[in-house]
C-alpha cells in the first residue's frame, strides 16, 4: 500500500518536472506574451526604486517625482528644453501686484481631471490649503510625514483664494524671488479634491489630476501604469500606456533593455558605460544632476579659520582627477555651490588650480610650513550624489599628504555621520545636497542655512535676501553671481562633484527626455 | 512517549527561542548609532512629524515597556506601521508572501526532485563517469554564489537566447485575478493556459538559481545515504533473489536511505528563504527578500523589525513540523 503511494507521488512529480520543462522550452517556438490589443503601444520603463505614494503632495523621492510630471499638471511648467524657463500650463496667463506680494492666476477653462469633474479655482486653492493650512480638512492627510510644498513654501505664502471660477489668487508674506519657478515643481501640481475627499486617506494609491496620463494600476515594487489622458488638454501623448517597472539591479536592468523586454532604463553604473556606448541599440542620456556631493568646513575649528589654511586646501587637491577616478565618467566636477544648468551659475569663475606648491605657500604664509594633523569624516554607504564617498576621502587623503597635511580619515554609519557634523565635532567632512533647481536652494539653504559649516557672512545674507525679495530674474542671476564669486573666494565650502543623471533608451525610441531634474519625461515618446 | 508529548516538547523548546529572536529583533532599532527617529524621516523633516514619530514608535518610553508593547503587539501579527509606505507592516508581508512561497516551494520541488534522482544515479553508478559528473555538479552548485549564477542564467538564456524573461512574475500588461497570489494556481482557477506558461517562464531562472545550493546538498546526501544502504545484508539478498535492480534501487533502497534526505530538506526549506533576498534582487521578483531590502535601504525600521521576527517564526514553524515528520518517519527519534 505504502509503495504503491509512493510510486503514485513520484510519477506526479514527474509529471511537474515535464510540465516545467515544457515550460522553460515554450518560448522557444511561441511568441513572447504579447499585449491583449496588438495596436496597443506600451511604453516600458525599468528603474530601481518604486514610489511611496502617488499624492503629489507627499512625494517626495525619485521613485515618485518622475510619475508626478505625467499623472498631473501644475500652474506653470518648464519649457520642453533644457532652459528651466516658465511657460503656462494650467493657467493661461498671470500677473503679479506692484509690491510683488499678489499673483494672480488666470486658469484654463477647458480641463478636466481625470475623473471627469472640473479643474477650476476651487481645486488649486484646495490643492495649496490642504497643505498649508493646519485647519483645513484635510491637512497632513494620512500622516504621510513630509509635504515637499511646506518645507519650499510655508514660510513664503500667507494664502491661495480662489477669486473667480477660474482666477486665483496667491498672497504672499513677502516678496519671494523663485516663486513663480516653484509652481512648476511637483509638489504645487493640482490633485482632484473630489478624488481626495472620496478616498481620504487611500488617496495616495488613487490619484487623480489633469496630466496626460491617468493611474491604471500600482502593484507594490512590481510596476506602476497608467494609460493616455485621451482628454489632455495639452497635446495627447503618441502612446497608450506607460509602465514604470521596478528593477532594483542594475545589470538586471541593462538586461531588460537589452533583451528588448522593456524601452528605456534609469541609473546606470559606471562599470556599464562601455557596454551602452559600444552598443548601436541603446542611446544613452546625461545630464548633471541637480545636487552637490561637497566637504563642509567647520569655519571655527583651527586652523581651518584662517582663509590662507582653506585655499592652500583648494589648490592641494586634484578635483578634476578625483571626479575622474570616483565617478568614472558619471560625474561633474563643481566648481560652485550649485549645479552648472541653473539660473546665475557664475560660469566665469575660474576654480582653483592644483597647484601643490601653492599650497605649500599657502601654509607657511599661515605660519604652517609643516602642515598639520586634521580628520577627514567621511560617511559609509553610497548616496544619491555620490556612490563612492570613501574612496574620495582616500584621495584627499593622500592629495593632502603632498603638501605636508596629515588626513586621519574616519569612516562613520550615515546616522552618526549627519549628527557629527550637525554638532559641529567635524573639522572637514564630506556630505552632500540635492533640491529643486534654483540658485536659492542652493546658495541659501545649502550655503547658508545648513548648520554644517558654522559659518556667517553679513556680506552674503545680504546679497541672498536682496536675490529673494526681487522677482526680476536678471536682478536675481546678478545677485546669485556675486554670492558665487565671495563663496570662492572665502572657501566657504569644498564644492567637489554633481553626480550626473543617467538614462538609456532603446534607438527605436524617440522624444524620450531626461530633464536638468533628473526626472524622466514620457509625454512625447514615439515608436 | 507518545507523538502528542514529544509535540508538546518540541513546543516549548521554541519559545526561549522565540523570546530571544524577539529580544534581538527590537534591539535593532535601538542598536544603530544616531538618532533612529533622525535616520528614517531623512533630511527635511518639522519638528512634529519628528515628534509624532517617536510617539508612535513609543520611544519616549522606558525600554522595558518599550519591548513589552513591541512585543505582544508582535505576537498578535501587529508589527506597526512601514515608514515608507504608511501600510500596516503584517499587510506589507502578507502582500509579498506568495511571491516568496511560490518560488521558494518550486525551488524546493527542483532541488528535491533533480537532487534525489541526480544522487540515486550517483550511488547506482558509483565510480562512474556519471558518479563523477554528479559530484562535480554538486561542488559546482555549493560553490556558485546566487546573484552571479542568476545574471549568467538571464544572460544566457534571456539576453542571447532569448528563451525566457529576464524579470519579474508575469508579461508587463498581463494579469491573472487573484485568488491565492500564487500565479501558478491562480492561473489554473481561472484557467488561464496562456497566463500559466507565462507565469512559469518567469519562474524558471530565478527558480533554478534559488535552487542550486539545495539541489547540490541533496545530490551529496542522497549519494552517501544510497551506499550505505546498498551495501547492507537485505540489499545483497534482494539481489540475490533476482530482484530487478530498479526495483531494488527505488523501492528497497530508497526508501530507507529518505530519512537524512528528509531532514535536510526540512533544513534547505528555511535556507532557500534566506537564498530568496537575493534571488529576489536579482530577479525584481516580488516578495518578502525585496521588501527588507529596500526596508533597510530607507531604514524602515518597523519593516525590518517585522520581516526578520516574522521569517524567525515562520523558520522555527518549518522546524517543528520537519521534527515532527521525522519522528513519525523514525519512532526512535521521540524515545531519545
Amino acid at each position: 500500500m505504502r509503495s504503491k503511494a509512493g510510486l503514485i507521488s513520484l510519477i506526479a512529480l514527474l509529471l511537474l518536472l515535464v510540465l516545467f520543462a515544457v515550460g522553460c522550452g515554450d518560448a522557444e517556438n511561441g511568441e513572447p506574451a504579447a499585449p491583449e490589443e496588438p495596436d496597443e503601444k506600451i511604453f516600458i520603463i525599468a528603474r530601481g526604486t518604486d514610489a511611496k505614494t502617488l499624492d503629489c503632495g507627499y512625494a517626495y523621492h525619485e521613485g515618485e517625482i518622475d510619475l508626478m510630471y505625467h499623472l498631473y499638471d501644475g500652474l506653470v511648467r518648464f519649457k520642453d528644453d533644457e532652459s528651466l524657463e516658465i511657460e503656462p500650463a494650467l493657467a493661461a496667463d498671470w500677473s503679479v501686484s506692484e509690491d510683488g506680494l499678489v499673483w494672480t492666476f488666470n486658469l484654463r477653462d477647458d480641463v478636466k481631471f481625470h475623473d471627469g469633474t472640473d479643474f477650476n479655482a476651487d481645486a488649486v486653492e484646495f490643492s495649496f490649503m490642504r497643505i498649508l493650512d493646519e485647519n483645513h480638512p484635510y491637512y497632513g492627510l494620512g500622516d504621510q510625514g513630509l509635504a515637499y510644498m511646506d518645507w519650499l513654501l510655508s514660510g513664503a505664502i500667507k494664502e491661495v483664494r480662489a477669486v473667480d471660477d477660474y482666477v486665483v489668487e496667491v498672497e504672499l508674506n513677502d516678496v519671494f524671488g523663485p516663486f513663480l519657478m516653484y509652481m512648476g515643481i511637483y509638489s504645487q501640481f493640482i490633485v482632484s479634491p473630489t478624488a481626495v475627499e472620496t478616498h481620504g486617506e487611500d488617496y495616495f494609491q488613487n490619484p487623480v489630476g489633469t496630466g496626460p496620463f491617468k493611474f491604471d494600476e500600482w502593484k507594490r515594487d512590481e510596476y506602476v501604469q497608467m494609460s493616455v489622458n485621451d482628454g489632455y488638454w495639452g497635446e495627447i501623448p503618441a502612446i497608450d500606456t506607460i509602465i514604470w517597472k521596478v528593477v532594483p539591479d542594475e545589470s538586471t536592468r541593462l538586461m531588460e533593455l537589452q533583451s528588448g523586454n522593456v524601452h528605456a532604463i534609469k541609473s546606470i553604473s559606471p562599470a556599464q558605460l562601455d557596454t551602452i556606448l559600444a552598443s548601436d541599440d541603446l542611446a544613452m542620456m546625461q545630464v548633471a544632476g541637480s545636487n552637490l556631493f561637497y566637504a563642509a568646513i567647520n569655519h571655527q575649528a583651527e586652523p581651518f579659520d584662517d582663509l590662507r589654511v582653506r585655499q592652500a586646501f583648494m589648490h592641494a587637491i586634484d578635483f578634476d582627477a578625483l571626479v575622474e577616478s570616483v565617478y568614472e565618467g558619471l560625474g561633474t566636477r563643481a566648481v560652485n555651490p550649485m549645479p552648472p544648468t541653473l539660473l546665475g551659475y557664475n560660469h566665469d569663475i575660474e576654480p582653483y588650480a592644483y597647484d601643490p606648491d601653492r599650497a605649500v605657500e599657502l601654509l607657511t604664509e599661515a605660519g604652517l610650513p609643516d602642515g598639520f594633523d586634521m580628520d577627514l569624516h567621511v560617511f559609509a554607504e553610497s548616496r544619491a550624489y555620490v556612490g563612492r564617498p570613501v574612496d574620495a576621502a582616500e584621495i584627499f587623503k593622500s592629495d593632502l599628504a603632498q603638501v605636508g597635511i596629515n588626513a586621519n580619515v574616519v569612516v562613520n554609519e550615515w546616522g552618526t555621520h549627519r549628527s557629527l557634523l550637525r554638532e559641529h565635532e567635524h573639522q572637514v567632512g564630506f556630505i552632500g545636497w540635492f533640491d529643486v533647481p534654483h540658485p536659492n536652494n542652493f546658495l541659501n539653504l545649502l550655503v547658508l542655512r545648513a548648520v554644517n559649516n558654522q559659518y556667517e557672512n553679513p556680506e552674503l545674507e545680504e546679497l541672498s535676501n536682496k536675490a529673494l525679495a526681487t522677482i526680476d530674474p536678471a536682478e536675481q542671476e546678478q545677485y546669485y553671481r556675486e554670492m558665487q564669486e565671495i563663496i570662492l573666494r572665502d572657501v566657504v565650502v569644498v564644492p567637489i562633484a554633481h553626480s550626473d543623471y543617467t538614462a538609456v533608451v532603446l534607438d527605436e525610441i524617440s522624444g524620450f527626455r531626461l530633464d536638468s531634474l533628473g526626472n524622466v519625461l514620457a509625454h512625447k515618446v514615439s515608436f | 512517549m507518545a507523538l502528542y508529548k514529544y509535540f508538546i516538547k518540541r513546543l516549548a523548546l521554541t519559545l526561549p527561542t522565540l523570546i530571544g529572536v524577539s529580544i534581538i529583533v527590537f534591539l535593532l532599532i535601538h542598536m544603530i548609532p544616531g538618532d533612529p527617529v533622525d535616520i528614517m524621516l531623512g533630511d527635511r523633516v518639522t519638528d512634529a512629524a519628528r515628534l509624532a514619530l517617536e510617539e508612535r514608535l513609543g520611544l519616549n518610553q522606558p525600554l522595558h515597556i518599550q519591548y513589552w508593547n513591541w512585543f505582544s503587539n508582535a505576537i498578535r501579527g501587529d508589527f506597526g506601521i512601514s515608514i515608507r509606505s504608511n501600510q500596516p507592516v503584517i499587510e506589507e508581508i502578507m502582500s509579498r508572501l506568495p511571491a516568496t512561497v511560490e518560488l521558494t516551494v518550486v525551488a524546493l520541488l527542483i532541488a528535491v526532485i533533480f537532487g534525489i534522482l541526480f544522487g540515486v544515479s550517483a550511488a547506482r553508478y558509483r565510480n562512474t563517469p556519471i558518479d563523477y559528473s554528479m559530484i562535480g555538479f554538486s561542488l559546482l552548485g555549493v560553490s556558485i554564489p546566487i546573484f552571479w549564477l542568476g545574471m549568467m542564467l538571464i544572460f544566457f538564456f534571456s539576453v542571447m537566447l532569448g528563451w525566457l524573461p529576464v524579470s519579474g512574475r508575469l508579461a508587463m500588461g498581463t494579469a491573472i485575478p487573484q485568488v491565492t497570489g500564487l500565479y501558478l494556481v491562480d492561473a489554473l482557477i481561472s484557467g488561464k493556459i496562456g497566463a500559466f506558461w507565462d507565469a512559469l517562464k518567469h519562474l524558471a531562472l530565478p527558480a533554478f538559481s534559488l535552487a542550486t545550493v539545495s539541489l547540490a546538498l541533496i545530490v551529496r546526501v542522497t549519494r552517501s545515504s544510497m551506499l550505505d544502504i546498498l551495501s547492507e545484508d537485505y540489499i545483497r539478498t534482494a539481489r540475490a533473489k533476482g530482484v530487478h535492480e530498479s526495483k531494488v534501487i527505488y523501492t528497497h533502497a530508497l526508501k530507507n536511505a529518505m530519512i537524512p534526505v528528509v531532514t535536510v530538506i526540512g533544513l534547505q526549506l528555511a535556507k532557500l528563504m534566506g537564498g530568496a533576498i537575493l534571488t529576489e534582487t536579482v530577479f525584481s521578483w516580488p516578495g518578502i527578500g525585496r521588501l527588507i531590502i529596500t526596508a533597510i535601504g530607507v531604514r524602515d525600521y518597523p519593516v525590518v523589525q517585522g520581516v526578520v521576527f516574522f521569517v524567525a517564526f515562520a523558520f522555527i514553524a518549518i522546524n517543528i513540523v520537519v521534527d515532527l515528520f521525522y519522528a513519525y518517519l523514525d519512532p526512535r527519534i521521540r524515545y531519545d
